[in-house]
């Protein structure tokens, strides 16, 4: 059925998953940039 | 979408939000143990320098407090010389102060016997000087006694010279007269004199015998008085017999002394009166 869908172009309005994966993903990008910000206070070094 | 892709995204969704979680978690609370790393070091340093400091504070204490102590224990050498000699010599002070002491007592106790015989002395000197005075007006009275004796030893001695020569004008008349008695048979016994020119005095004696002389002789009387009342030869007494019962007083005689000794004498009658015999226990008086 998803593959008619797709097949048939017609754009599949987001439900409630993607909303979770933006969110998962919005989630991952500002972890990341937490821990680079932590990363600096060690001025990179990791020995 | 299948429902093991639902599954992984939902999964997905929670890991990443734990994901977040723990990110957030260790960039809020995490602390920066590099900073404290350093700031560890930087104290070891700090204390470090600050402990070699202390060493060498320590060291160059223990230097100066050596320094110190060695002076220290020369001054406390010294002092104990000082003190030991200052020992010596408050032993010394000591010893002369128990001899001043006993050599002031014994200047006291001089002092308060020179003191008392001070005293004494003024005391006496005091009665002296009374005495002196006394004297003083005695010989002024012995001085002028004497020169009063003086005078009447002059007057004496003048009077002693016309004595002398009245003296030998009455032995040269003595003389004259004693020829002219010699020449007229005449007594010149002072007795007989005193008897003969004095009275007799007023005594009372007891005839104690009696003798009867011869037709040409006068009777003698022994009678109890003698010169140790007065009596001389030549004195004239009474004899008479004192009245007894209804016999009255008799007048026996009178008689003139003859012989005299101290407690007796002898009288011859003079005077006989009538019928009158003088004997043994008649009275002699010189007082009718």
């Amino acid at each position: 059925m998803s593959r008619r869908s797709s097949d048939t172009g017609s754009k599949a309005p987001p439900d409630v998953y993607v909303g979770l994966l933006f969110v998962s993903v919005s989630a991952l990008i500002a972890g990341i940039i937490l821990l680079v910000l932590e990363l600096g206070r060690y001025n990179w070094q990791m020995g | 979408m299948s429902f093991l892709g639902k599954v992984l995204v939902g999964l997905q969704f929670v890991l990443s939000i734990v994901f977040l979680a723990f990110a957030g978690a260790v960039f809020s609370t995490q602390q920066n143990w590099m900073d404290q790393k350093k700031k560890v070091d930087d104290n070891l340093l700090a204390v470090t320098r600050e402990k070699d400091q202390l060493f060498e504070e320590k060291r160059q204490l223990e230097v100066r407090l050596t320094m110190e102590l060695a002076n220290e224990k020369m001054k406390a050498a010294e002092a104990e010389g000082k003190a030991a000699t200052s020992e010596d010599k408050l032993k010394v002070a000591e010893q002369e102060l128990i001899a001043a002491k006993t050599e002031r007592d014994e200047q006291r106790t001089i002092a308060k016997l020179a003191v008392e015989e001070a005293r004494q002395r003024r005391d006496e000197a005091i009665g002296q000087r009374a005495v002196n005075n006394n004297l003083h007006v005695l010989l002024n009275q012995k001085n002028e006694k004497n020169k009063a004796l003086e005078d009447i030893v002059f007057n004496k001695t003048v009077e002693e010279k016309s004595m002398q020569d009245k003296h030998s004008k009455l032995l040269a008349d003595y003389a004259i007269l004693q020829k002219i008695i010699a020449a007229n048979g005449l007594p010149t016994d002072p007795k007989l004199v005193a008897g003969l020119q004095t009275p007799p005095p007023a005594v009372e004696g007891e005839v104690l015998e009696t003798k009867r002389g011869g037709r040409s002789g006068a009777d003698l009387v022994e009678f109890s008085l003698g010169s140790d009342d007065g009596l001389h030869e030549g004195h004239k007494l009474s004899v008479y017999r004192p009245a007894a019962g209804e016999r009255s007083a008799q007048f026996l005689g009178e008689i003139k002394i003859v012989y005299v000794t101290p407690d007796k004498a002898v009288g011859s009658v003079v005077l006989r009166s009538k019928n009158g015999i003088i004997s043994k226990g008649d009275h002699v008086t010189s007082k009718l």
